[in-house]
């Protein structure tokens, strides 16, 4: 037996069954790709939508600082287009909302250490993020995450990603109520719901407990939900302004109101209806404007909400719904330690300084959160495990991730916070600065990131150095400040809501390549990422750390009483500020010194030639392709079963792969195709054999009878050599879908 | 037991000479992928020494991986194989303690480094990032211990271990091993 084969057979009764299935799906599609029986741009799809992502330099090439060097790599099938299979590549997990257990950070930093290079990245989105992973170790690593409740799917590719929250959900000060519960809901109600496989991009939704504040970052995003409380005929009602359309990159948006004050069983209904109007009127093929926030601005928000809640009327009402409202109390989390105050106990060396800016007071009386920075988000898996024992010490479950990239523990007893300082100290996960000037969010860029254009990381490295060093002595008002960066104009750093903010990009002085970061002033993370920065010009990376000193000479110099580092900038303008910023443009020549054609964290010369095409975008594969790429991955899983002598399962595979075949077609006529196998083969004999849609020229209705007789036979007994013809009969009848799809397709674009 | 995650960590013996950012260590190694010299497919270079004890600045490979290692505040050089290998079980664990042997030579003949980095010879760690096969328990440590001892013996003749199963069942399996008999690694 295969180390993957023991790993299903150990966590399969562990793993939750849609989650175990799914992974048994992705797996038999990587053993279609292996043996090249599936495309390779619907495979990159596939792999993308179970979060696994290419990585730089995966498509052979690497320009090593002397020259371009092909990476020989065994021979193997692509995994994607221009994507070499043996190739490392990342994998991102999904944490709704940041939550995680101290038993999942366990597995977390277990499979970090199996099978990748043992750190953990924490996201801008809250998710955790594992390089340099081997393709072939995928489904290992996710039913061992599953079988502690954490997923992959969706986590990439044309869906909706991981759901955001405030990290202080539930114990914050401000919130109008904990947005937990209905995050959750969300999460699990879209987690591979129908009406949102047919993306034309990407899809982020995030929840905010209050609109004054940062956490939730709703403004940026695709979908976002504030919480309200409303006073109806005496009552306090719950329920949440809901915002479409944000979004960062090259065009940041902010988000739009789509409705004020929806009621809480209003949410998940909502969001399927937006989830249709944008899979039905969302672009499809150019990628550079199929998020949904093009969509708004091409229809305006009128006429977007008009269709969204004229879809929510009709949608086939469901259950879930609101089901999870009878038990939101349920999700309310209990204290480890009782309550209590710090009072005079004694205080570690450095203690002071951690606590200004690393504690946040809870709302409830006696407790704090207790941030840990880390640095670029990083931590190892050691680290992570020695956490989770510390989380069980001292807060039992309350854990949470942070889009500023750090770890938060909720739920800390006043007392405990000197013991507790000198245990994270020990490992080494008791930085102080938490949200302040040393913070830095970076994101991968140049590292790992095929799109990188400069080196984020190496930048923020450098800038939390440096300005770690005179912390202290900074002014107050510039230590507060926040800085982002981004290795590129795609803002995965979301340098677009800071303070000061950078984006990697390139100038040519001279004839050579210069690494260069644009700068992007003035950006507003309160109010929800209320506004977005303005960029006021390029200056080479190695004089970024100038530049961070001159803006903040400035501001301490010429800021008016009580003015804010946004109406700063707004008041000195761009042209001021690109003035400011012009002093540090040039470079010495190449021949004099070559240190500003290296970016940071390298030595080779720079050059662009390493950038690859970004996967961010997904490929651009019909649902049809996908759903009948599934229903292979089932008759695979039929042939397998025969092979190991289980007729009945290979009997019901089979009959299951077609009956899958066959709703994806119903699906192109019918948004609701029906779920139970007599409806569906009604509806595929109406809608396709009824009316020819299904035959073939020569063999006209020929492959669509096995489902017919298959399905009125049920499963009675069958000899191994009826089911054998029952596989390739299913065969045979998905190469059928496929061509009738095609035909069909091919029969709309002449109609056009 | 079918193993291919082994790694093999040699100590710097003056931990002070890692003083400096481990940034040090990029240029090398980026010298070292220029150079084609290194066994197997290198990659690239990830640098993680802003994380405290760390895996340090790693020098990526599609076998293995190679790295200035920050790992429990004692820095080493680590050998680090990840895709399948051949050979048997000893085989395998003498390949990877003589890549980390190898690797560690390297550096202390590293022109950049002037000299100032040499490694002990008294002591090795190997581990097995491989739960399935090699949980960290006495079984492993009973069914692996005399194929580590005669790998040792096999990259460094004349030298005699001693082998101490390290930390609790939640970390990977990793031998701390006592060596005499070797005076240094230039001559092993
Ligand atoms: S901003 Fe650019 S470089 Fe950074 S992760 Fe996103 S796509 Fe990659």
């Amino acid at each position: 037996m295969s180390d993957a084969a023991i790993w299903k057979d150990r966590l399969q009764s562990e793993m939750p069954p849609d989650l175990a299935e799914e992974i048994d799906l992705f797996e038999a599609q990587l053993e279609l790709r292996r043996q090249e029986k599936i495309d390779e741009r619907i495979f990159a799809e596939t792999r993308l939508r179970r979060g696994m992502y290419g990585q730089r330099y995966d498509n052979g090439q690497r320009h090593d600082g002397v020259d371009s060097r092909d990476l020989d790599y065994p021979e193997a099938p692509t995994k994607g287009p221009d994507t070499l299979w043996h190739a490392p590549g990342m994998v991102r997990i999904k944490i709704p909302y940041g939550g995680v257990t101290p038993e999942q950070l366990e597995v977390l930093a277990e499979c970090a250490e199996d099978h990748s290079d043992g750190i953990l990245h924490i996201t801008t989105r809250q998710d955790v993020q594992l390089h340099y992973l081997h393709l072939d170790d995928g489904p290992t690593l996710m039913r061992r995450l599953a079988a502690v409740g954490i997923t992959t799917r969706e986590a990439c590719g044309n869906g909706v990603r991981n759901i955001t929250g405030c990290p202080i959900a539930g114990v914050c000060r401000t919130e109008a109520f904990d947005v937990t519960p209905y995050a959750d809901a969300l999460f699990r109600f879209l987690l591979g719901h129908p009406d949102c496989q047919d993306f034309g991009r990407k899809f982020k939704p995030a929840f905010s407990g209050c609109a004054h504040e940062a956490c939730g970052l709703v403004m940026m995003h695709d979908l976002g939900y504030i919480a309200r409380v409303k006073d109806i005929d005496g009552k306090q009602i719950r329920g949440f302004d809901v915002y479409v359309g944000g979004g960062l990159g090259t065009n940041p948006y902010q988000a739009e109101l789509l409705l004020e004050f929806a009621p809480e069983s209003e949410i998940l209904p909502l969001a399927q209806a937006v989830g249709r109007v944008f899979a039905r009127l969302g672009e499809k093929k150019n990628r550079n404007r199929a998020r949904i926030k093009f969509l708004i601005a091409k229809l305006g928000v009128e006429e977007f909400r008009r269709l969204v809640l004229e879809e929510r009327e009709i949608l086939p009402h469901d259950s879930r719904w609101t089901d999870y409202l009878d038990d939101l109390d349920s999700a309310t989390e209990q204290a480890k330690v009782e309550p209590s105050s710090l009072n005079g106990a004694a205080r570690p060396e450095g203690f002071d300084e951690w606590h200004a800016t690393n504690i946040y007071k809870q709302r409830q009386e006696g407790y704090v959160v207790a941030t840990i920075a880390l640095p670029l988000g990083d931590i190892t898996s050691e680290q992570t495990r020695l956490l989770a024992d510390i989380a069980r010490k001292y807060v039992g479950e309350s854990v949470r991730t942070t889009v500023e990239q750090n770890i938060i523990l909720r739920w800390v007893s006043e007392k405990d916070l000197p013991a507790l300082y000198s245990e994270l100290k020990a490992i080494g996960l008791a930085e102080p600065g938490a949200g302040t000037i040393v913070d830095i969010t970076a994101c991968p860029g140049t590292d790992t990131c095929k799109l990188g254009i400069a080196s984020s990381r190496g930048l923020a490295a450098e800038l939390t150095t440096r300005l770690a060093a005179k912390q202290y002595e900074l002014d107050e008002s510039v230590r507060g400040l926040k800085i982002k960066v981004s290795g590129c104009f795609n803002s995965c750093g979301q340098h677009h809501v800071a303070d000061i903010g950078f984006f990697g990009n390139t100038r040519t002085i001279d004839g050579f390549t210069v690494p260069h970061f644009q700068v992007v002033l003035g950006g507003r993370w309160q109010e929800n990422a209320g506004s977005y920065g303005m960029p006021v010009g390029a200056v080479p990376s190695k004089r970024i750390p100038e530049v961070v000193d001159a803006i903040a000479d400035r501001f301490i110099a010429e800021r008016e009483s009580g003015e804010s580092f946004q109406d700063f900038t707004a008041r000195l303008g761009k042209k001021e500020l690109g003035a400011l910023i012009s002093d540090f443009k040039g470079v010495p020549a190449h021949s004099e010194d070559m240190s500003a054609y290296v970016d940071w964290g390298d030595s080779r010369e720079f050059t662009r030639k390493d950038m690859g095409i970004g996967e961010c975008a997904g490929e651009v594969v019909t649902r049809v392709d996908l759903e009948l790429s599934r229903a292979e991955s089932i008759a695979f899983e039929a042939q397998v079963a025969l092979d190991e002598g289980d007729l009945g399962k290979a009997d019901a595979k089979a009959f299951e792969a077609m009956l899958s075949a066959a709703q994806s077609l119903v699906r192109t006529q019918m948004p609701d195709p029906p779920e139970d196998a007599e409806a569906i083969v009604t509806e595929f004999r109406e809608r396709f054999y009824d009316t020819k849609l299904f035959f073939d020229r020569f063999a006209k209705g020929k492959f669509a009878r096995p489902l017919f007789e298959r399905h009125e036979s049920g499963a009675s007994f069958r000899h191994e050599r009826d089911i054998v013809e029952l596989i390739e009969n299913t065969s045979l009848f998905i190469d059928a879908a496929y061509q009738c799809d095609i035909r069909m397709a091919g029969a709309q674009s002449a109609a056009v | 037991m079918d193993l291919h995650r082994i790694s093999a960590k040699l100590f710097i013996a003056d931990a002070s000479a890692i003083s400096r950012a481990a940034g040090e260590y990029i240029p090398i190694f980026h010298r070292w992928i220029q150079g084609g010299e290194l066994s197997g497919l290198p990659l690239d270079v990830a640098d993680y020494g802003h994380v405290i004890d760390g895996p340090g600045v790693m020098l990526i490979g599609h076998e293995a991986d190679r790295s200035l290692d920050l790992a429990d505040g004692r820095p080493g050089f680590v050998y680090a194989r990840k895709r399948e290998a051949a050979g048997s079980v000893r085989e395998r664990l003498a390949q990877v303690i003589g890549e980390a042997v190898e690797g560690a030579r390297r550096l202390e003949n590293e022109p950049a480094l002037e000299g100032a980095v040499s490694f002990r010879t008294d002591e090795l760690q190997i581990s097995v990032k491989d739960r399935l096969n090699a949980p960290n328990t006495q079984a492993t440590f009973d069914a692996l211990s005399q194929d580590i001892g005669a790998a040792i013996s096999d990259v460094l003749p004349g030298a005699a271990a001693t082998l101490a199963q390290l930390g609790d069942d939640r970390r990977p399996f990793t031998v701390q091993v006592t060596v005499s008999g070797v005076a240094q690694l230039a001559a092993a």
